[in-house]
Formats: structure tokens, C-alpha cells, sequence
């Protein structure tokens, strides 16, 4: 914070930097965010009375079961993201450290590629994936003599939200692979060679060094990733609608088709703010954790 | 005997890494090379190579399925967006990483609770902004909600990114008199340029494949992106599994190639900084 | 600097929220005023009145995608390339979105906001949430006005479309959304000579083909409708009958956990535990459980009357072979066999903005685009029409669609639930319908579950 002292700005060339962005920003963000809060005080139907009701539909919020069955399922998107794709991320960083390894650039494009692919292909993609008849995955279990492990992917409500949380993990993989290379390159060369001349072996390396080095740039992208993984809806809506039931059902779903199924838009737009209001929360509880273990 | 057990590890190493950098890329070879069969050949066997490469799905997906017409929107929406949230996202993260004013943070938080909301929870009321205020269904319509959406991230990585960057760097243009403009576009910037290319990237990605906005406001054919496009398509064809790749296909291949030409810069941004630091 | 920093934030923000306060009143009656006011602007302008008037533009709305080659939406466009051909004074502009959810995500935004398209598309049971709402106008004006074009309907053909008492949207064909498609080698192959006329030997026969190492019905239930709406909606009237659906249809005291309903739940999760179904039924559509009838992996299907097309362009050697039928009648039922759950299901409404100011040019449009020509149209394509057509050409009707009318001139309709029901119930019991067959919710479960929702929208 100290280091912005010494620079000066006018105040009209600070003003002319920040008010485009923050207009439009303020126009189509948060007037519309304060108009669905005005509807989640009311029990509008999409009709032309919408009658306040106060707080009556985060009450109802409360007590509702799909909206907590669908945090649930976010959550356990979130965690199971958060410990294999970081965890897969950080190994990948560390490997790509190594001088033993060839084709850096190959592997790191091709790697990220998923990324750039739209929800409804990646939806699409690993439905074929999962189908129970067309299935590549049934087809190379198959192939390996390993017949007894086919299931109906996404038809079992058990196992259907690891299901479809796969595809999630393998698409943006290579966002926080490249948020921590950029970081590794930060970390100055003299540390490793220093590392090396006392015989330090890879993984202390990776655990000692390079881990608390780029812990800034984890935390980043881990709440990156909670805030795009509270917010997932078209990828798990392409593979299964929310079904069997609502057992993939996801919050930011469950809000649309509050809203624009049932068109119960004053309820619909309450459980946006809830979501909004959770996330926030998850990500301000992350940020103390992370800092507390940081000392 | 050391040394050559280091050589075979590194050989295994070496392979397991390819092998898991095939897995990870397969699903999109796989549908690249699906999208040449015919839809026969793949329910046959969905697997197996194409035995005779063709491209009818294609040209299914492409002249019948009318996807050209979608693409001038497509491209003229994703273009102007990615280029006016650079401008914008670099110039507010910029301003906040390298000064303290009141409301800064508050600004700060501002911008990074914009990547917590439902998109979907905005429509309704963003669309009455729109159609009163006479902005429904113009050439620019678009434009607007996808330089918002797109703004948070933005300016959270330029953000980041900058508060690395020596403030030296910018106290040493200062003292030769250098403006806060010239200081930001000839010394930042040139410095930003790996995460400005992820952004690049990730802004040209999203708005490409955008869909509610795109849907709810505009209704001219000729404002009609590939995401909305393409649902005409799927209506029809949801079982003719190949054509439906090939008009995958060539709804990805844009971002691809702007992938492609971007990841190099990626690189050489990052072995740039690697080099100084 | 920090006051004037303050001071320009303040500005966007007093900007922003100008616009959206400019933007809120005019959603309500301003707009109105506003619109009136922009008319009579236009109308100072143009120099004399009667001397060449502006074309009259109608904004139509449909969810077939464009060259779509089904045999409804063909004839429409064509109907209306000829309406414009005679009637140069008006200008339809149709905006075409080819995906069910992604068309109603629309429309519901537009109705929120009163925005309805002149002309659009829309379901029974989201008409009447919009009709309850003030959003869509009631045609009973302009029908009455013409006797001759309202009485060419065939009487049900409202039923789906009229909301306390007042018809808000005129049909452009009959449909059945209960069929089920057999392939009758399949049948015959398990010792199935003729379709089974009880609820035992239908069972007998899911036993008989399950053992051959065939689905015996191809279910693709992953979009929720199809269970309830091509299957429940039959299933429920033969224990129920059609007057307990009234009774949930007008609030008088039927309830979703009278025993007769939950019998009814309890046979379809007969069915799942039997086997009778595919096992990935939860997570493939309606299409793909075509395919996998297509396919010879499965021994029939169960989707509406608009499926026969698509059968009959499906592999010969299937469509040769494929018969249709409706579900037996089953122990102790209250619903008579001889139905299947049918009526117009969706048709032409009139959002209530423009039908305010162009209702003849309205009028006009949807007579061209329902009316006889039109239903001669699709009549000799072998569609059910809603409107009565005595003669036309039969040539070119193909045999499954002529199997199709034989079998339904001897049944009658009953209701289908989605077309009554509010979204929201619906939206619940189609959810459930998946556990249920699954078997991870019981029957009883499930009815109070939508009950409990039925009670909360009531």
C-alpha cells in the first residue's frame, strides 16, 4: 500500500480512467442487481401486481430443500475442484519445472485448449462421453475386459454430480496451470540453484519452496475457481437437465427455472441473492483462512 | 548404472506426460475427426477413424444450416468487446493498483462482486432498461452487456498483475516527466503483456459463446449470434450426431485460432518476464 | 481530489440509476402513454389522414426452426408468403428460435415485462399463467366477430386454449401426445400376436420382450416432459378418469394424493422396476429414444402424434413395421381405455400491447395462418387439424398416419396434464417423475410432493 505514495495522478485524469467502465458497469450490473432485489421483496409472478411481501421468500428460502440440495451439489463441485484441479494444477507446474521434461509448450497448449470450448460442446462432448450405448467410456472399459465397472453415469443419482464434475475439472484445468506457471516465473532462479547446491530433493523443492513462493497466486485462483463454480449451470444443464430428479440440480439452475420456467420471478430472484450472498460469504471465510494459515 | 536409470526415468516421465496430455485433448480430436464420418460409420463404431474422411456434414452444417450468417455477428460482437474491455479493465486496474483514494476498495469490491452473480437474475430487469431507453435490438446492443460482464475478471487479473510490476518502473517515468497516459500505455502496458493476452483469450472465449443476452436482446436475424444460431440447428438435428459436430466444429474453430495465435504470445511474455527476473 | 473523485463516481451513479428509474416507470402504464404519445406524433406527421397509410407491422413469434421441414411449420410460413402476397398493407416479421427452452426463456422475459410478441406461440398451461397475468389478449372479440371462422374449429380445439371462460389463443392443429409406436416383427418375434388389451398382459408383454434381450419401451425422459406428459397423462386418466382432473383442473377438492393417482404413479414405477425401460432413460430425449427405437434395440416408444413423421423417415425396415396403439385399460380404473391424453396443446396468442392497436391486422394474420386453407394445407400432410376440413387430397398421407386417424376417430381426448396444470406444479412432478422411476422416491412421496406445490400456486 505504501509504494502508491510517491505517484500522482489529477484528480480529472483519475475520474476520466474510472467512469466509462464504471457507468456501463453500473448500468448493466449492479441497477439490475438492485432491481431483482426489489423483486425478491415481492411475490411477483410476472404478472402486473407485485405485491411486497418483505422478507417472505428468503424465509421461505430457508426451509426450502432443492435450494439446499443444490448448494450441496455446488459445494462438492467447489471442494472436488479445488483439491484435484489445484492439486493436479500445482503437481503440473512443479513438473513443468523439471528439465527433464520435453515438449513443454506442446503439452502446456495443449492443455489449456479445453478451455476455449463452449459450455454446450463440452456438454455435448461428454454426454457422448457417458452414454450408455454410444458411451467411449463404456467402449474402452469394454475393450480393457473391464465390463463390471460400466454404470449408468448420469443416470445414478448417487454418483451423477461426480459425473458431470469431471468434465468441469478437465475443461479449466489449464486456467490455474497457467496462473501458477506465470507465478513460478516470478520466483527468482538463484533460489533453485541454491536449492540444488545443498541437495534438495524435487519434492521438498516443490513443497518448501515453489508452494509458499506462488501461495498468493493459489489463493487467487482458488477463488477464481469458487466463483465460477458457484455459478455453473449450462455445462451440467447440457449432460443431465439437473435429473434424475434433482440430484445434479445446481443452484445458479435451480434459480432459473425458478424464474423463468415457473415464472415465479419474485422467489427466483430471491434465490439469485441467495447465491449471490453465499458466495460472497464463502469467498470473504476463504480469504481469512487462507491468511490465518498463511502466518 | 545411475545415470542410466535416470535415462529411463526420464523417458517414463516423459511418456506418462504424453500420455496424459492425450487424454486431456482427446474429447476434442475425438470430435474433430467424428464430424468427418458419416452418421452411420459412427454409430457403428464411434470410436474407429473415419474410413473415408468427408466433409457433407459440413457442408450440411454450413450452407443448409446457414451458420455463415450468424458469423458476421458473432465476430463484429466479440471483436469490439474484447477490445474496449482491454481498454477500459486496463485503465480501472491500473488506477486501482497503483493508487490509494477513498472508495477505492470499495470500487475494488464493486468490480470483483460482478463475478458473483446468476447472469440469469439480470435479464428481465436489463431488458426493460434496454427497451425503454430505445437500446433493444441495434447493431451495438450487444456490445454493452458484454463489455460489463467481461469487466471483473478483467480488471481483477489487471489488477494483480500490475501490483507485481515494480512501481519503480513508473516513479523513474514520472521523473522525466513522463504523463500518467504515456506512463500507462508505454511502460505498463508493454509489461502486462501475458496476462493481457489470457484476457485477450478468456474475454474473445466468453462472449463468443455467450448465450442469454444474446438471446433475450436482439431479434433481427442479422444480430443473431452462433450461440443463438446454433439452437436452431440443434432443434433439428439432435440425433445426426456428426452433422452436430461439424456444426460444433466450426462454431469452436474462430476461438481456436485465436487461441493458437494468442498462446504463443503467452510465452513469449512469460520467458520475457522469466529473462528479467 | 478525493471530493472530486466522489463527485464523479457520483455522477454514474446518479446516471445509471436515472436511466433504470426512466427505465422501471415506463415498464408499467407509461409505456402505454409513451407508445401513444409516439403515435400520435406519427400520426401529426403523416399530412393527411386515409391518403396511403403505413403498412401495419405484426411481430410473430414461433419455435420452429427456420427450413425446418415438418410439416406444420411449413405450411404456416407458406400460408403467411401468401397472406403478404394479398395483404401489402401489413408486414408480419417472424423471429424464428428452433429450441423449446431457449423460446419460452424469451417469451417469459417478454411477458415479465409486457412485452409479448402480436403473434406468438404458446403452450395451455403458460397461456393461462399469462392470461391470469393481463399479459396476452382475449381473442373471444374478433372470433365473435367472425361466426363463420370460429364455428370452422372442431369444439374441443379450445379447451387447451381458454382460461376462465375466455379463449386466448387459437389452435393450428390436434394433437395427440400420447402414442405408442410398436414394432410389431419385434412383438411377434416374442410371442406377442396382437397388442395386449389389459394392464396383466401389457406386463406380460414387457416380461416377454425383456427376456429376448430387448427394451421393451425406448424411454427418453432427460428434458422431464416425457413421462408425464406422453405417458402419465394417459396412465393417470385410466385409474383416475377424467373427473378427478377436473376436479385438480378447477379447485374442487380433488387432491394429487387421492388414492386413484397415486395408483397410477404406482404403475409407472411398476414399469421401471420391471424393467420396462431403457436404463439411461433419465439422461437421453425424446429424439434419442427414437434412435434407439430406429436402431431395433427397442420394441416401441411412447411419444405424440407429431412423432409419425419422423417414424416414417426413419429406417424402412422399422417403419414398415410399425403399428400404433394406446395403453390398456388397467384393474378397477375410473378412465375409459378408449382415450388418450390429446387436444390443441398450444396455439396462436396475441400478446395484449399490440393486439390493443392492430387487432384486425391480428385477426387477419391468424385466420390466414389457422384458418380453412391453411388446415387443408397440413390435412392433406396427414396432420390432425384443428379446424374442419371435409375434403382434400388423401394421396399423399402416409400409411402410419393413416393407421394414426383410424385408430384415434374411435378414442376420445383426455387432458393433458401439462397443458393445464401451472408450471410450477408441473415443473415438480416432472422432476419427480424421474426419481420415481428410478425407485429412489415412492409413490406417495412423490404425490405429496406436488400436492404441496399444487396447494402453494393454487
Amino acid at each position: 500500500m505504501n509504494h502508491a505514495n510517491s505517484l500522482k495522478i489529477k484528480n480529472s485524469t483519475l475520474l476520466s480512467l474510472l467512469a466509462p467502465g464504471l457507468a456501463i458497469y453500473l448500468f448493466v450490473i449492479i441497477v439490475p442487481l438492485f432491481t431483482a432485489l426489489g423483486y425478491s421483496l415481492t411475490n411477483w409472478m410476472g404478472g402486473l401486481d407485485k405485491t411486497f411481501i418483505g422478507l417472505e421468500n428468503y424465509a421461505a428460502l430457508v426451509k426450502d430443500e432443492i435450494f439446499w440440495s443444490s448448494l450441496r451439489n455446488n459445494l462438492l463441485i467447489v471442494l472436488l475442484t479445488v483439491i484435484i484441479q489445484m492439486g493436479l494444477a500445482f503437481l503440473l507446474t512443479v513438473l513443468f519445472m523439471s528439465k527433464a521434461m520435453k515438449l513443454k509448450e506442446v503439452h502446456r497448449t495443449v492443455i489449456f485448449l479445453p478451455v476455449v470450448l463452449s459450455a454446450v460442446v463440452v456438454g455435448f462432448i461428454w454426454q457422448m462421453i457417458y452414454s450408455n450405448d454410444y458411451g467411449l467410456l463404456n467402449a474402452i472399459l469394454k475393450s480393457l475386459g473391464l465390463e463390471n465397472l460400466i454404470s449408468p453415469w448420469l443416470d445414478d443419482p448417487d454418483q451423477v454430480i461426480f459425473s458431470v464434475t469431471v468434465p468441469l475439472i478437465w475443461q479449466y484445468l489449464g486456467v490455474p496451470l497457467i496462473i501458477f506457471m506465470s507465478a513460478v516465473q516470478g520466483i527468482p532462479k538463484d533460489i533453485y540453484e541454491v536449492c540444488e547446491l545443498d541437495g534438495v530433493g524435487g519434492i521438498k523443492k516443490a513443497v518448501f519452496i515453489t508452494f509458499p513462493l506462488i501461495y498468493d497466486t493459489i489463493k487467487v485462483a482458488i477463488m477464481l475457481s469458487i466463483s465460477s463454480n458457484m455459478l455453473v449451470f449450462s455445462h451440467i444443464y447440457v449432460m443431465t437437465g439437473g435429473g434424475p430428479g434433482t440430484s445434479s440440480m445446481v443452484l445458479a439452475q435451480y434459480a432459473y427455472n425458478t424464474s423463468f420456467n415457473s415464472m415465479q420471478l419474485g422467489y427466483g430472484s430471491s434465490i439469485a441473492i441467495g447465491i449471490f450472498i453465499i458466495s460472497f460469504g464463502i469467498i470473504i471465510i476463504f480469504k481469512k483462512l487462507a491468511e490465518v494459515k498463511q502466518e | 548404472m545411475k545415470s542410466i536409470l535416470s535415462k529411463i526415468g526420464k523417458y517414463v516421465f516423459n511418456i506418462i506426460m504424453i500420455m496424459f496430455s492425450i487424454t486431456c485433448i482427446f474429447p476434442v480430436i475425438w470430435i474433430l475427426y467424428s464430424s468427418l464420418k458419416t452418421k452411420d460409420e459412427f454409430m457403428l463404431d464411434i470410436i474407429s477413424l473415419p474410413a473415408r474422411p468427408r466433409l457433407d456434414n459440413y457442408y450440411h452444417a454450413f450452407v443448409e444450416g446457414k451458420m455463415y450468417t450468424y458469423f458476421i455477428s458473432s465476430i463484429f460482437n466479440s471483436f469490439t468487446t474484447v477490445f474496449l474491455v482491454i481498454l477500459i479493465a486496463f485503465c480501472i486496474g491500473y488506477v486501482l493498483s497503483r493508487y490509494r483514494f477513498k472508495g477505492r476498495n470499495f470500487i475494488y469490491t464493486l468490480f470483483i462482486a460482478g463475478m458473483l452473480i446468476p447472469v440469469y437474475a439480470l435479464i428481465v430487469p436489463l431488458f426493460v432498461q434496454f427497451k425503454v431507453l430505445g437500446l433493444y435490438d441495434r447493431f451495438f446492443t450487444l456490445v454493452i452487456p458484454y463489455i460489463a460482464i467481461r469487466l471483473p475478471l478483467a480488471i481483477f487479473l489487471f489488477e494483480s498483475f500490475i501490483k507485481t510490476v515494480p512501481v519503480e518502473l513508473d516513479e523513474a517515468a514520472y521523473m522525466d516527466g513522463a504523463s500518467t497516459f504515456f506512463t500507462m500505455s508505454r511502460i505498463i502496458l508493454p509489461v502486462c503483456k501475458p496476462v493481457l493476452s489470457t484476457i485477450l483469450i478468456l474475454a474473445f472465449l466468453d462472449t463468443w459463446n455467450e448465450f442469454p443476452f444474446a438471446l433475450v436482446l436482439v431479434t433481427k436475424e442479422i444480430y443473431r449470434t452462433i450461440p443463438v444460431g446454433l439452437t436452431n440447428f440443434y432443434g433439428q438435428y439432435t440425433t445426426d450426431y456428426t452433422t452436430l459436430m461439424a456444426a460444433m466444429v466450426l462454431s469452436i474453430l474462430p476461438v481456436i485460432i485465436v487461441y493458437l495465435l494468442f498462446n504463443k504470445k503467452i510465452i513469449q511474455g512469460m520467458t520475457a518476464g522469466a529473462v528479467k527476473g | 481530489m478525493k471530493r472530486l473523485l466522489l463527485k464523479g463516481t457520483c455522477t454514474a451513479v446518479v446516471l445509471s440509476v436515472a436511466m433504470s428509474v426512466l427505465a422501471g416507470c415506463g415498464s408499467g402504464q407509461n409505456a402505454a402513454e409513451q407508445s401513444a404519445a409516439a403515435q400520435s406524433t406519427a400520426a401529426l406527421e403523416t399530412p393527411a389522414p386515409g391518403s396511403k397509410s403505413e403498412p401495419v407491422k405484426i411481430s410473430f413469434m414461433d419455435l420452429w426452426a427456420k427450413d425446418k421441414a415438418e410439416n406444420i411449420s411449413t405450411s404456416v410460413r407458406e400460408a403467411l408468403a401468401d397472406f403478404q402476397k394479398n395483404n401489402a398493407d401489413i408486414i408480419v416479421e417472424e423471429e424464428a428460435i428452433g429450441d423449446q427452452t431457449a423460446y419460452y426463456t424469451k417469451i417469459k422475459t417478454l411477458a415479465a415485462s409486457n412485452e409479448l410478441p402480436d403473434i406468438f406461440i404458446c403452450k395451455g398451461s403458460e397461456l393461462a399463467m399469462f392470461a391470469k397475468n393481463q399479459a396476452v389478449a382475449p381473442l373471444d372479440e374478433i372470433l365473435d366477430a367472425d361466426a363463420a371462422w370460429k364455428e370452422g374449429y372442431v369444439t374441443s380445439a379450445f379447451d387447451d386454449l381458454t382460461s376462465d371462460g375466455k379463449i386466448y389463443a387459437v389452435p393450428y392443429s390436434m394433437l395427440s401426445t400420447h402414442v405408442i409406436y410398436y414394432n410389431k416383427k419385434i412383438l411377434a418375434d416374442a410371442g406377442v400376436q396382437a397388442f395386449p388389451e389389459t394392464w396383466a398382459d401389457f406386463k406380460t408383454m414387457i416380461d416377454k420382450i425383456k427376456a429376448k434381450g430387448i427394451v421393451p419401451i425406448a424411454l427418453g425422459n432427460k428434458e422431464q416432459w416425457v413421462a408425464e406428459s406422453c405417458i402419465l397423462s394417459t396412465l393417470g386418466d385410466r385409474f383416475t378418469g377424467p373427473d378427478w382432473f377436473n376436479g385438480i383442473k378447477d379447485n374442487k377438492g380433488a387432491k394429487f394424493t387421492d388414492p386413484d393417482f397415486i395408483k397410477s404413479l404406482a404403475a409407472l414405477q411398476e414399469l421401471g422396476k420391471a424393467g420396462a425401460f431403457n436404463k439411461d432413460m433419465n439422461s437421453i430425449n425424446n429424439d434419442q429414444q427414437k434412435t434407439l427405437y430406429f436402431n431395433g434395440k427397442a420394441a416401441m416408444f411412447m411419444e405424440g402424434s407429431w412423432a409419425i413423421g419422423a417414424v416414417m423417415a426413419g429406417p424402412e425396415e422399422i417403419a414398415g413395421n410399425t403399428e400404433v396403439a394406446v395403453l390398456p385399460s388397467v384393474d378397477g380404473g375410473k378412465g375409459d381405455p378408449k382415450s388418450m391424453s390429446g387436444g390443441a396443446g398450444s396455439g396462436f396468442a396475441s400478446g395484449v400491447k399490440g393486439f390493443g392497436s392492430k387487432k384486425e391486422a391480428v385477426a387477419k394474420v391468424l385466420k390466414a395462418i389457422s384458418g380453412p386453407e391453411y388446415a387443408k394445407s397440413i390435412a392433406e400432410k396427414g396432420e390432425p387439424t384443428a379446424y374442419k376440413v371435409s375434403d382434400y387430397d388423401k394421396s399423399k398421407v402416409s400409411p402410419l398416419a393413416v393407421k394414426y386417424a383410424e385408430m384415434a376417430s374411435k378414442l376420445k381426448f383426455t387432458p393433458i396434464y401439462d397443458s393445464y396444470l401451472n408450471p410450477a406444479v408441473v415443473s415438480k412432478m416432472n422432476a419427480g417423475l424421474q426419481e420415481l422411476l428410478i425407485s429412489t422416491i415412492t409413490p406417495e412421496e412423490l404425490a405429496k410432493r406436488i400436492q404441496a406445490e399444487y396447494e402453494k400456486v393454487k
